[in-house]
């Protein structure tokens, strides 16, 4: 654990670029004074509660409060959004009153950078920009990770939720997790209704092959493990039946 | 009596060589008169029939169209059972009399046919009922009811199946003002709280429901197996006895061996075919294999063939099987009701005496054994749980009403209030769900566009649209079940195994499921893919909620035992000479106080309680205990909790002002509820209340195959609803259920005012006798205290522990 580091956060380098996990599941890049969030999805109860479902209506509150808490915490003016950001793209037509000014007030205070993601993908009803992928030197930031990386670059992104799943003392405890390698980052879902997808799913695990390391979320820490290399075995086998 | 009995029906009990029971008379008067009643009788007193006895009658008498009849039973199974045995009655006698079953297993068609032109008699489950109450067409189902029968009365009255079914039951009372209700159960402690469940006023209920009790069966012989090797100190298992076991079975016609957990049903059965030299057909009976397995295992019993089932619970209640000779009690029976439930499965006839063997598996289980069969000798049962229906269960019952037709929240109110199990409600309560129902309940009125409740122009409240309709009739019910896998050896069905488990198997790992040894392949969707064989030590598969309590009964007469050395001669030698070895250095626990010993061992503390207040209540001891025992710089380091004692270890020692202090009733409080909120009982209790209540769904409409993306984690939905909305009414529900169930609360509160002033602390140099099978539990049993912070870190520093997402 690196003393230098701010409370409770991990380091991570990606192309000689410093980030710095935190608890919440952001991720701060100090050369940037950024925040970086993934799969917000805001009013995500609201949409269950337009099918008679109601789930509590403070996710988006909540959502809020932790993003405005974590960017005030590393000082950042920026903050980047890995998509999925809105539910639905109804979501914001939803948005109580209260919460909008909220969000309207963070948006007035921080500088936004937006990626589309696969559940808000219509931007224009919005007002502001989207990007497929934003670069910046040779750090690539888009919602679904892709398979082929040019060399040297390496990649943040979100969409799957990842979370881990540890065998302590024959409990099994899953917490949202980081999951990066040596040029890939997933970042967990930073919204506070979202669940998760087990690392060791191959939707996930065929990206991290070669092993991968783990940053799983505590109440006031990262607790880091690793993720080993696949295991070849499990295939052959299930071939014999 | 032959005024009232038909000559049909004198000549077709003639033709059989039977006469009908004095029970059977008097429910044929009382049917005639349209009383209510309670019939108490042993199994295989010709209960079931002495209740439809009325209503053929009747049906022979008045022939009438349309539905004249509702039996509902808590098995599927037994409506089987039943509608095979009443048929050939009816046919014999050739009455113009139908009769269907109606469950989950019913075709839709069949189902659609019979709300258009119901049977005369329908039998059918509490689930199904709460479907048909659920139509809009319910009031024309059930206009023309005469007769309601419940059966196994006593198996629904403590617990949320229940809870609904007497929901259905208020709403019945408006649909069919005339029926009138028949309870048929088991023997119970309190027959007035079953006469008052029952009536549709429970403050009249034991005016208004006449009591009818069977002749009692001749007494059971029930005997402990004295083994002739080492008893254990602790453990469940009972494995030191297979051999006996064996034996018993052998010399058996057919033997029904009953454990108490799922996990010992693999383990004894297993073992019982590794020592199986005589190719003796044994089999295995439990609720997490597939039903086919079951139905089969089933049809391979009635028809004679199997020598010996292995069964838990899955085997209590129900289906009549004659020839078995002998019920095995592997393990404590927990309660003298449960004991005897299972001992009526042998001889199921009624005037042969039933045969037990209780086979405890240590050295507690064996004074349990013992009292519980005093018990039996005694004739004194375990007191009846009145419970409080659910609030989350209210829920469901509201949108099934609104479903059917439009109802008034007055009205409504008032019938459900007079049901005993809803006695207890409060209007704001009520309203507080309706509300809930409605649009979520919030204080942030967020959701009243999206409401699923409207109110018409009468002050009724009715259903917003259709598609809430078939959700809710998708999700019916009040069975939740943790998350499972099924689990498949090539393309079989096996069975299902929680998530859980599934979780911490590794490709190759090995388990035994269905009696069988499997290897882990691997999970796919819902499925658990494995193959047999396989090498490495086993492992068994546990499942959540498997093990009942000591029943409060069973656990006084322990201690009153315990107190009379000349009892003694009763247990086995080994017993007598470990209760002897104990008072050479101790006391043995006695009613009058709470015997508390405290020793120092391998530079520990350990404190060792011996409250007999059963396991759910040991562990919220513990927990508040080692909060205490912080507070007071104790230095406490972990707790561990069996049905009998609880034991603690720490740093340092309580001196006996600390004790009183520890042990003082006021720690009920805060502690308590901080504890409980925070912990992962409550939201597992949390999580069966939102299935229920409809916050969450196990299925929705075109979704059925996905089920993990429809689950939302309500561990999630817990945390941000305590944190915005703490008074919820979904909360207060969840609180209330975790209050009396998991954490058993009340029975703790009861033991802590007991002995507020009679603590018995012994300071002793070493470890007791009667405390080495707890200190040997530590290890076994999961050790509390440690938040799940703590633990990460502690497996982020050790080796063994590795992602394994």
């Amino acid at each position: 654990m690196n003393k230098d580091l701010p409370r409770g956060c991990e380091l991570i380098v990606l192309s000689d670029q410093h980030f710095y996990a935190h608890p919440t599941g952001a991720l701060y890049w100090p050369q940037k004074q950024a925040l970086i969030v993934a799969d917000l999805h805001l009013e995500k109860a609201s949409h269950f509660a337009e099918k008679g479902r109601f789930l509590p209506p403070y996710d988006s509150a909540e959502t809020l409060n932790k993003l405005e808490a974590a960017a005030r915490f590393f000082e950042a003016n920026q903050i980047f959004t890995l998509g999925d950001s809105f539910h639905d793209n109804e979501a914001l037509r939803r948005m109580p009153a209260a919460i909008k000014a909220q969000f309207s007030k963070l948006l007035a205070t921080f500088r936004w950078n937006w990626i589309t993601g696969n559940h808000d993908e219509e931007p224009e009803q919005r007002g502001w920009r989207q990007h497929e992928v934003l670069r910046f030197g040779q750090v690539d930031l888009r919602h679904i990770t892709t398979p082929d990386l040019p060399s040297g670059v390496s990649e943040i992104s979100g969409h799957f939720h990842p979370k881990a799943k540890v065998k302590v003392r024959g409990r099994v405890l899953s917490r949202p997790c980081f999951i990066y390698s040596r040029n890939r980052l997933i970042m967990p879902a930073f919204g506070s209704l979202t669940g998760g997808l087990a690392v060791r799913d191959p939707a996930i695990s065929t990206f991290f092959q070669e092993g991968a390391v783990t940053l799983l979320l505590g109440k006031e820490n990262l607790h880091r493990y690793r993720l080993p290399p696949s295991k070849k075995t499990i295939k052959s086998d299930t071939e014999t039946s | 009596m032959a005024k009232q009995l038909p000559q049909v029906f004198g000549d077709w009990f003639e033709s059989r060589g039977w006469a009908p029971h004095r029970h059977q008379k008097a429910m044929l008067k009382a049917g005639l008169k349209g009383e209510d009643c309670l019939l108490i009788a042993p199994t295989g007193g010709g209960k079931t029939l002495a209740g439809f006895l009325p209503s053929l009658v009747d049906l022979y008498n008045n022939p009438s169209k349309g539905l004249h009849t509702l039996y509902i039973s808590p098995l599927k199974a037994l409506t089987v059972d039943i509608h095979r045995n009443l048929t050939l009655p009816v046919e014999e006698m050739g009455l113009d009399v139908t009769i269907e079953t109606r469950t989950g297993d019913t075709p839709s068609h069949k189902r659609q046919r019979q709300r258009k032109k119901p049977p005369s008699i329908l039998l059918t489950t509490p689930e199904s009922f709460a479907l048909l109450l659920s139509y809009t067409d319910a009031s024309k189902i059930f206009g023309s009811l005469k007769c309601l029968i419940i059966d196994e009365l006593h198996a629904l009255t403590d617990n949320k199946r229940g809870d609904l079914l007497a929901l259905g039951l208020a709403r019945l009372k408006s649909l069919a003002p005339e029926a009138r209700r028949i309870g048929l159960s088991a023997t119970v402690a309190d027959p007035a709280y079953l006469q008052r469940w029952l009536a549709p006023c429970t403050a009249k209920g034991e005016e208004t429901t006449k009591l009818i009790l069977g002749k009692p069966g001749p007494k059971p012989k029930i005997s402990i197996l004295k083994t002739k090797g080492r008893m254990p100190w602790s453990g469940h298992m009972a494995l030191h006895a297979v051999d006996e076991i064996y034996a018993l079975i052998k010399d058996a016609k057919t033997a029904i061996v009953f454990v108490n957990t799922r996990a010992q049903a693999e383990l004894i059965f297993r073992a019982l075919w590794s020592i199986n030299e005589d190719g003796l057909s044994i089999a295995l009976h439990h609720g997490s294999l597939s039903p086919e397995q079951r139905r089969k295992v089933e049809a391979a019993m009635a028809r004679g063939l199997l020598q010996a089932v292995v069964a838990t619970s899955s085997l209590d209640l129900g289906i009549d099987w004659g020839d078995v000779d002998l019920v095995v009690q592997v393990g404590a029976p927990k309660g003298v009701s449960r004991l005897l439930q299972r001992i009526g499965r042998s001889n199921h006839q009624f005037d042969k005496s039933s045969r037990a063997v209780l086979v405890p598996a240590n050295r507690f289980e064996t004074l349990e054994c013992q009292a519980a069969i005093d018990g039996v000798k005694e004739h004194t049962l375990d007191g009846v749980l009145e419970r409080d229906g659910g609030m989350d269960v209210l829920a469901q019952h509201l949108i099934g009403t609104a479903c059917s037709e439009a109802f008034n929240p007055d009205q409504t109110y008032e019938d459900i209030h007079n049901t005993a199990t809803y006695a207890y409600l409060t209007r704001e309560d009520f309203d507080a769900i309706l509300h809930f129902v409605s649009d979520g309940g919030y204080a942030l009125r967020a959701y009243e566009q999206y409401k699923r409740l409207i109110i018409d122009e009468d002050g009724n409240y009715k259903i917003a649209h259709q598609r809430f309709a078939r959700q809710y009739r998708m999700n019916v019910g009040t069975i939740v079940e943790a998350p499972t896998l099924r689990v498949k050896l090539g393309r079989k069905t096996l069975g299902e195994v929680e998530e859980y488990f599934a979780q911490m198997l590794e490709p190759g790992d090995t388990f035994i499921f269905a009696g069988q040894l499997l290897q882990f392949k691997r999970i796919r969707e819902v499925f658990l893919e494995c193959k047999a064989g396989g090498f490495g030590t086993p492992k068994v598969p546990a499942y959540g909620g498997g093990r009942l309590p000591l029943s409060t009964h069973l656990a006084s007469r322990v201690r009153t035992m315990l107190q009379d050395p000349s009892y003694w001669r009763k247990f086995p030698k080994q017993v007598r000479d470990w209760l002897a070895a104990q008072i050479d250095v101790s006391i043995t626990p006695n009613p009058d106080s709470l015997l508390i010993e405290s020793f120092p061992r391998a530079d520990r503390e350990f404190l060792v309680a011996y409250c007999f207040a059963g396991r759910n209540a040991h562990q919220t001891l513990g927990m508040l205990l080692t909060k205490r025992m912080e507070r007071l710089g104790l230095g406490p380091l972990g707790f561990v909790a069996t049905d009998y004692v609880i034991a603690t270890w720490s740093l340092r020692a309580p001196n006996k002002e600390q004790l009183a202090e520890l042990f003082n009733r006021d720690m009920l409080g805060d502690d308590l509820e901080d504890w409980i909120q925070d912990s992962s009982l409550l939201k597992r209790t949390f999580r069966n209340c939102a299935v229920i209540a409809g916050l969450i769904e196990r299925r929705h409409p075109g979704e059925e195959k996905t089920r993990k993306q429809v689950t939302i984690s309500t561990d999630l939905i817990y945390d941000v609803l305590r944190r915005h909305e703490p008074d919820h009414i979904l909360l207060r529900a969840t609180w209330a259920d975790a209050a009396a169930g998991l954490t058993d609360v009340a029975r703790l509160s009861d033991l802590l005012s007991r002995y507020d002033k009679n603590l018995e602390l012994k300071r002793l140099d070493k470890v007791s006798p009667m405390a080495v099978p707890i200190l040997l539990e530590i290890g076994r049993e999961s050790v509390y205290g440690s938040a799940q912070d703590e633990l990460l870190d502690e497996g982020s520093d050790d080796l063994i522990a590795e992602a394994m997402g």
